[in-house]
């Protein structure tokens, strides 16, 4: 190719891939540098959002008896600070940095489905707003953040500020979960040719065992969530110990989240911690295989940890040491991180530049929290510290030091990436020091207030204690702590404007999203560079510039849709050419129609609420219609020489994958509902409280259609593999029908024979776990009519299976899941008699 | 492919997903005979419970091991004849015992972790509170 013809193939890429002009490009944008940037920017201004809510906080505390904060008020910041703080900070700002890096990091264009990105900004945006205007109705929730029942059921919590924390936190939690799908199909498909599984940089696995933590761990809350807003709403029983709920139930769910979630926060900003230490040690990591190993272990360990939240609700004492030793043993694959990390600067040459710094205040400060926390791990010492300022001491070490402290290093690493300029060493030398010295005098006292007895959590204290001094130092501290932030994002926000102009690759790095010269274009790469090496840039001269000119791979075709390549996941060898779809007001329209959905079930308008699906359901199916190119030839074009299927042929396709993601989702939320109808079994002194009535003749009946049904799918797909269309579309719409009769025939059979799920726990868990599975198969059938459309107008057929085989997988899903419920339902109680 | 000349990226995280199970198990089983009163008798000289976990601590111990053994054998295979050689082909091999290497230490590390949460069983009484 010339010169010119470069320029030309350059700017068609330019073409394809920017966001549409003006204020339409920004609400239409899907590209995962953009949604990349809205989730940090977004994230750092509810960190400061949740930041003053903390100063009033301290303020109020400076001195005993202080007035700054009503009682009430006072539990409304506490509360609006721990949930602003985790979940619309936190989580956030991390999945910003995944989304904007992974794809560059790992030599991609894109993340593979952008228009899900897009929606969860939407999502998260809308669910941060939801909550914020419940101030506006003087309904904050004060609850705390992980609001306990029963203080938080309609008794204790009347009018709509519970209701505002569950709906709200669950909106935009929908933003996590797709950011998991997201992530991982992106981690395991997309990586650059050659990148094998064994040479992905670090921060790609950090993020993989993240998300597959918040598939995991996130569905226990959603779930909770729903089941005390059900009983708000409607009356259920789940929660209401005189109706035969549990309020300990709240508790397991809630945790069963919660402690996941602080690695959750801790693993991505760990992972940005490999990256700095290898960069500024000027070698490659120590330990690679003993890194990955440790990762993998805290993501598996940090689900054994839940109960060391409930040591003090009175569980027996073996099971509480089950999860005592659990957290101690956390302890160990974190140290081994570290020890790598150490190791690796200990043998490179440190280069103490800032973001270096701050990974240095992340060694004592993450250290010191980690140590209160194998402190707190132990059940007697737990009992005499719980609920004080001790156990506030320790988790901000843990968070701040563990989180914030990686995040500035990121934030000063990347910005000559994202601005193309240098940040300006003096300045940011400074806001580091406010920040370390600010953080220790606020939250080292705290250990000794708590120690003294001190609780959480409560709006002011007795003089006698003898803590008001300390307090003085921490509100002090906070405020130079405060001070250090705001510099920080002034120090970023000048570097935008007046930083020195910064060269390609200005810290020498090895990794792959340092071969852009910025401002980094919207496609990243001209050519996917193909990688030979953990640290490309370090051991392959050229590969930089060559993936900044087209005429490799993704770079011969004349660009007319935004493409990406798809590797194998374990490989990373070339699989598919995947084409995904560019600006479109879908996610905003979606998020909108969700926003829509959710205040009306807020104001009470139920009928409304319902009404709303069909805006909902109207642009799910836009969206699915024009998903990615559904006139894609089998086979396309992906560089010199090489021809490659489209991802409607191709084995390994991202929407698979994502199907497999997303039912794992919906595998722990269905599994947390199973969790929950034993546990409430669990504390029941017969069960059914009214005995069981009728037989399992017409259940039965319902369960044989129900497995009839996958038969007919079954049939319908092998139709597909055949290449006979018809039969396709008699099979699925068979199955869809038999799955109608099994909704009909089981809504029947419980509507004969189980009470109002007004009347007892039984009763509305037995209702919610048979609604959960309606749902689905509702779901299902759509899915299924969706395919049958698109078979008529011959987007399938035996090579373009892809349609088919989701819908299949699901379809064994919903019938699994459906046998699983059943079971549950019918049989379970009948061995108990 | 996700296969990798018989070797998943999925196995790797097998030994956790077993002390994950031994987890679960052991603490519902606590749970059980707390709250129904399930499997309190007592034969020697243990709560039937008791013995119930013993054995599903040493059947995560075997299965472990059995994933131990499995990984050793990928990690110190011979290339096979696709394997050898340069570039991709030999990036095979080195793939697997990657992925063998991290299976193997995270057994160990699942057996580890493991025999520690089963420690308390032996010091306090099934449901002591």
């Amino acid at each position: 190719m010339s010169a010119v013809g470069h320029d030309a193939h350059l700017a068609e890429l330019d073409r394809i891939w920017r966001n549409s002009p003006g204020l339409v490009g920004q609400l239409t944008a899907v590209n995962h540098g953009t949604i990349g940037y809205r989730f940090i920017a977004t994230g750092l201004v509810f960190m400061l959002i949740g930041g003053m809510l903390a100063m009033f906080i301290r303020l109020q505390l400076a001195w005993p008896g202080n007035e700054v904060l009503s009682p009430e008020r006072y539990n409304q910041f506490v509360t609006m600070h721990g949930t602003t703080m985790m979940f619309l900070f936190a989580v956030p700002v991390m999945e910003g940095f995944a989304m904007y890096l992974i794809p560059k990091m790992l030599g991609s264009r894109d993340l593979p489905f952008p228009r899900l990105s897009a929606f969860g900004y939407w999502c998260y945006v809308f669910g941060g707003i939801f909550l914020y205007s419940s101030f506006l109705f003087d309904a904050a929730p004060d609850g705390g953040w992980f609001m306990y029942v029963p203080l938080t059921d309609k008794v204790f919590t009347p009018g709509m500020s519970a209701d505002f924390w569950l709906i709200g936190v669950t909106f935009a939690e929908i933003a996590a979960v797709t950011a998991a799908v997201e992530l991982i199909v992106a981690i395991l498909l997309t990586r650059a040719p050659g990148m094998s599984i064994q040479r992905m940089p670090l921060f790609a696995w950090y993020i993989l065992v993240t998300a597959f933590m918040i598939a995991l761990g996130f569905p226990p809350l959603i779930l909770a969530s729903i089941l005390l807003e059900v009983e708000r709403a409607f009356g259920f029983v789940f929660f209401d110990a005189a109706r035969g709920g549990d309020p300990l139930l709240w508790q397991h769910l809630f945790w069963l989240f919660g402690h996941p979630e602080v690695y959750i926060i801790f693993l991505p900003a760990v992972g940005v911690v490999a990256m700095v230490v290898q960069t500024f040690a000027r070698i490659p990591a120590i330990g690679y295989t003993w890194i990955v190993l440790a990762v993998l272990s805290v993501g598996f360990l940090s689900f054994g940890l839940w109960v060391h939240h409930m040591f003090a609700v009175g569980i027996p004492l073996l099971a509480l040491s089950f999860f005592s030793a659990a957290s101690m043993a956390v302890a160990i694959p974190t140290g081994v991180q570290i020890f790598a990390f150490i190791a690796t600067l200990w043998s490179g040459k440190p280069w103490m530049r800032v973001p270096l710094l701050y990974v240095m205040g992340f060694f004592v400060v993450f250290v010191l929290g980690g140590l209160t926390g194998v402190m707190l791990a132990l059940v007697p010492f737990n009992w005499q510290v719980h609920d004080t300022h001790f156990v506030v001491a320790h988790m901000h070490y843990v968070l701040i030091g563990g989180m914030l402290f990686p995040m500035f290093a990121g934030l000063y690493y990347w910005l000559p990436l994202a601005s193309g300029r240098m940040p300006s060493e003096a300045l940011s030398r400074t806001g580091f020091w406010m920040v370390m010295i600010g953080f220790n005098l606020t939250f080292l006292p705290m250990h000794l207030t708590g120690l003294m007895g001190l609780p959480r959590r409560v709006y002011t204290y007795n003089p006698q204690m003898g803590v008001e001094w300390l307090n003085l130092l921490s509100t002090a501290a906070g405020f130079v702590l405060a001070f250090g932030i705001l510099a920080i994002l002034v120090d970023a926000g000048l570097c935008f404007r007046h930083g020195r102009k910064a060269a390609r690759n200005p810290w020498q790095a090895g990794s792959l999203e340092w071969a852009m010269e910025a401002p980094v274009p919207m496609y990243n790469f001209a050519s996917i560079p193909v990688v030979g090496s953990r640290n490309p840039l370090w051991d392959q001269p050229g590969v930089a510039e060559r993936a900044g000119l087209p005429g490799g791979l993704l770079g011969t075709a004349r660009p007319e849709y935004r493409e990406l390549l798809g590797t194998g996941i374990v490989s990373g060898n070339p699989e598919q050419v995947i084409r995904i779809s560019s600006s479109t007001w879908l996610p905003l329209l979606g998020g909108l129609s969700i926003a829509l959905l959710l205040v009306c079930f807020l104001i009470g308008q139920y009928l409304l609420a319902a009404m709303m699906l069909v805006p909902l359901l109207a642009v799910f199916g836009r969206w699915l219609w024009t998903t990615g190119d559904r006139t894609a030839a089998p086979m396309l074009e992906a560089g010199p020489d090489l021809q490659l299927p489209s991802q409607y042929a191709a084995r390994n396709a991202p929407g698979w994958w994502a199907l497999v993601i997303t039912l794992l989702i919906d595998g722990s939320l269905f599994a947390s509902l199973v969790f929950a109808y034993f546990y409430l079994w669990l504390g029941a002194e017969t069960w059914p409280p009214d005995g069981l009535g009728g037989d399992l003749l017409i259940p039965g009946v319902a369960l044989l259609a129900l497995l009839a049904s996958a038969v007919a799918m079954r049939w319908a797909i092998a139709g597909n593999r055949r290449d006979q269309p018809a039969r396709l579309r008699v099979g699925v719409l068979l199955a869809a029908l038999l799955g109608l009769g099994f909704l009909v025939l089981h809504g029947w059979d419980l509507a004969a024979h189980v009470a109002a799920p007004q009347t007892h726990a039984y009763a509305s868990v037995v209702w919610t776990l048979a609604g959960f599975h309606a749902v689905h198969a509702v779901v299902g059938i759509l899915i299924a009519g969706f395919v049958w459309l698109r078979s008529l107008r011959g987007h399938v057929d035996a090579v373009r299976s892809l349609e088919p085989r989701i819908l299949a997988g699901f379809w064994r899903y919903v019938v699994g899941q459906g046998v699983i419920a059943w079971l549950v339902i019918h049989v379970f109680p009948r061995t108990l008699a | 492919m996700t296969r990798l000349h018989g070797y998943r990226l999925s196995e790797m995280a097998t030994p956790a997903v077993v002390w994950a199970l031994h987890f679960v198990a052991v603490y519902s089983m606590a749970g059980l005979a707390c709250g129904q009163g399930w499997q309190r008798g007592r034969i020697a000289g243990f709560e039937m419970v008791t013995w119930l976990m013993i054995t599903i601590t040493v059947l995560s111990w075997l299965l472990l091991a059995l994933i131990a053994w499995r990984a050793w054998r990928g990690r110190n295979a011979q290339p096979s004849p696709a394997e050898t050689g340069a570039g991709a082909k030999g990036a095979g091999h080195a793939r697997k015992r990657f992925l063998s290497t991290v299976t193997l230490a995270l057994a160990a590390i699942a057996a580890l972790a493991v025999s520690f949460t089963v420690i308390p069983v032996f010091l306090l009484p099934t449901c002591a509170g």
